[in-house]
């Protein structure tokens, strides 16, 4: 693009003073700078922000974006197109979130366990083989039209 | 042997990696020291020279055709073109890359051959049941 190759993203800062540089850069403070570790994730010198989505900023502040909540020039979070209020909310719940985790594991193991009894343990009502009408279906079959069906009965009397 | 008192709200509301604490319980709501409030006045100078910017260009009686964001520009870049440059094989990297992209494929391979060849073996003993039969 036309901006110049400095004011780009690139490589980890590995010095003090390419630290202070990317920071300057990103429009952050040196204090709140903060890299993705360097462990060859492709991350480069991309400051690494809070992971908060959108639905926990000031609905009422008057944003140069409103529906995004983010203001011009304001360094983007790498997963930004996730934290959008569309997509992933990272509000705090209104129970906590591991008391949420263990109910729904309550249930659900619970539920896969009476399952699986179920499934060991079949209980229904007794079921006989299926009777088919027209002599057990001897023409569907396949049974030869000019000879006699064998007569089939499925009751007693 | 009584169960103890139930747990607190800072208890149960523990930090953790998927939603944020609420404010009420966040200890950073009540730190109202002097660095604290340095830093934030630093930060609200830097946002206010930002919406300045665009205020101005916004607002020009002749206004440019696109606003560039540059912040936008380059988390763009970041994600496309700064990947290829700044990834480096290491064991995590070599790892989870062997675990993702091979390991699915030989899993699937392996799966559906073994099972043709477990069909196959059955149909060829005659001992196969045909489901979905009609009759």
């Amino acid at each position: 693009s036309e901006m110049s190759k400095d004011l780009m993203p690139g490589p980890y800062p590995r010095t003090p003073e390419e630290r202070a540089a990317a920071a300057k850069k990103y429009n952050m403070r040196v204090e709140d700078y903060e890299p993705y570790p360097d462990d060859g994730f492709g991350y480069g010198d991309y400051p690494k922000l809070p992971n908060k989505s959108f639905h926990e900023r000031d609905p009422w502040y008057q944003w140069d974006q409103p529906d995004m909540r983010h203001n011009w020039g304001e360094p983007m979070h790498w997963d930004f197109d996730m934290y959008i209020r569309n997509r992933v909310d990272t509000s705090p719940t209104p129970v906590p979130w591991h008391t949420m985790r263990k109910h729904f594991l309550i249930f659900l193991s619970t539920m896969l366990i009476m399952f699986g009894l179920g499934e060991i343990f079949p209980a229904y009502r007794p079921v006989g083989p299926k009777q088919y009408p027209f002599n057990d279906l001897y023409l569907e079959r396949g049974g030869d039209p000019n000879k006699e069906p064998p007569v089939v009965t499925h009751y007693e009397i | 042997m009584a169960a103890g008192p139930p747990p607190s709200a800072s208890e149960a509301y523990r930090s953790n990696r998927f939603v944020s604490l609420p404010a009420e319980l966040d200890p950073d709501t009540y730190d109202a020291s002097l660095e604290k409030r340095a830093a934030d006045a630093e930060r609200l100078a830097i946002r206010a020279r930002l919406k300045r910017q665009y205020q101005l260009q916004l607002n020009n009686p002749n206004p440019p055709a696109i606003i560039e964001n540059p912040a936008l520009v380059r988390w763009a870049y970041a994600r496309t073109h700064n990947v290829y440059p700044t990834f480096r094989p290491t064991p995590k990297t070599s790892f989870l890359g062997a675990l993702f992209a091979i390991g699915p494929l030989v899993f699937w391979v392996v799966a559906f051959k073994a099972d043709r060849d477990r069909k196959e073996k059955l149909i060829q003993e005659g001992k196969y049941e045909r489901p979905f039969s009609v009759f």
